[in-house]
């Protein structure tokens, strides 16, 4: 019995697989997140194509996905998704993006809605050369 | 008489896998009731039963163990014919091989299940994530990432630890499957 409790314990590459996903993840957090605050666009990809608009301005936005459409408004500095023809609605539920690195997605339609900062408009990333 | 002792093998390995393919199926039921907050986020629960698998199985009964595990929780979730099914095929596969090749390949007294499962967790959630991209939303699946691996690193973490606790102190387990040599015909069932 004894035997069995100390056999409970971590062993030592248990602890370093967890100091490296802790490290890891993170990275991804600052990586991802942490960009410009300063001219938001709302970006929404789906079914290969995308869309760029700033934030600052104000839109009812029907996006085509493989189930119906999915609708996106843009107002007063907050993007949000109005309605998509999922079972789950947890897109709806998302609620409003504000700032660089908010997000919200609709898997089943395949939806993507997320704010940048500072989008070039020519749509060609910086890491693509 | 060896003819005799390869059958009754046959028998508890065949006993053992549909044991276990039957405790992926009730986990994963479990797994289903439970709401998620974001897509691709879930508590992976049923990945209990494959790490059970890989002390006990060979490696072909392992892998027709994940084949199963698969198969229900699509038929669970209704998602068999759906591009949902793609993304839980290669989550599990690419974590389960991971899993079994760092269960046999580093001796138990350097790492236990808790850092076994939480690489198999990432590992399922990297490579869906990875299919997200190029399957799905492009770019933007990179901001799906964060809080899919940290959900992934506390579930796996989670999963792991008790695991390895489930392993040095269920009756069940002892009885079912450690046992098994000594107490061939005993009843457990």
């Amino acid at each position: 019995m004894k035997q069995s409790r100390t056999r409970f314990l971590l062993r030592p590459l248990d602890g370093l697989v967890v100091l490296l996903s802790v490290i890891g993840v993170g990275f991804a957090f600052w990586a991802v997140y942490e960009g410009a605050q300063d001219n938001l666009q709302v970006v929404i990809e789906a079914s290969g194509s995308r869309w760029v608009y700033p934030l600052s301005s104000i839109q009812h936005l029907a996006i085509p996905g493989p189930l119906g459409t999915t609708f996106v408004e843009i107002h007063q500095g907050e993007a949000y998704i109005s309605d998509s023809p999922c079972p789950d609605k947890l897109c709806v539920a998302m609620g409003k993006l504000k700032k660089a690195g908010d997000w919200a997605a609709c898997l089943p339609n395949r939806v993507f809605v997320r704010i940048a900062g500072n989008v070039r408009q020519d749509g060609i990333d910086a890491s693509s050369w | 008489m060896g003819l005799m002792l390869q059958a009754g093998k046959e028998k508890r390995v065949s006993r053992e896998l549909a044991l276990l393919a039957g405790l992926s199926y009730f986990l994963s039921t479990i797994e289903y009731m439970i709401p998620k907050p974001l897509p691709f986020i879930r508590l992976g629960i049923a990945n209990l039963a494959l790490m059970l698998g890989i002390d006990i199985l060979s490696f072909p009964h392992f892998l027709l163990l994940v084949f199963l595990k698969v198969l229900g929780q699509a038929v669970i979730s209704g998602s068999l014919f759906s591009y949902v099914f793609l993304f839980s095929v290669g989550g599990t596969l690419s974590s389960a091989l991971c899993m079994y090749g760092l269960r046999k390949l580093i001796p138990p007294s350097l790492m236990g299940f808790t850092g076994i499962s939480t690489v198999g967790a990432l590992v399922s959630n990297g490579v869906q994530l990875f299919m997200a991209r190029f399957i799905i939303f492009g770019e933007s699946a990179l901001y799906l990432a964060p809080p899919v691996l940290l959900f992934g690193f506390v579930t796996g973490f989670a999963l792991g630890t008790f695991c390895e606790f489930f392993i040095s102190h269920s009756r069940w387990y002892h009885a079912v499957f450690i046992k098994r040599d000594t107490h061939e015909s005993s009843s457990t069932f």
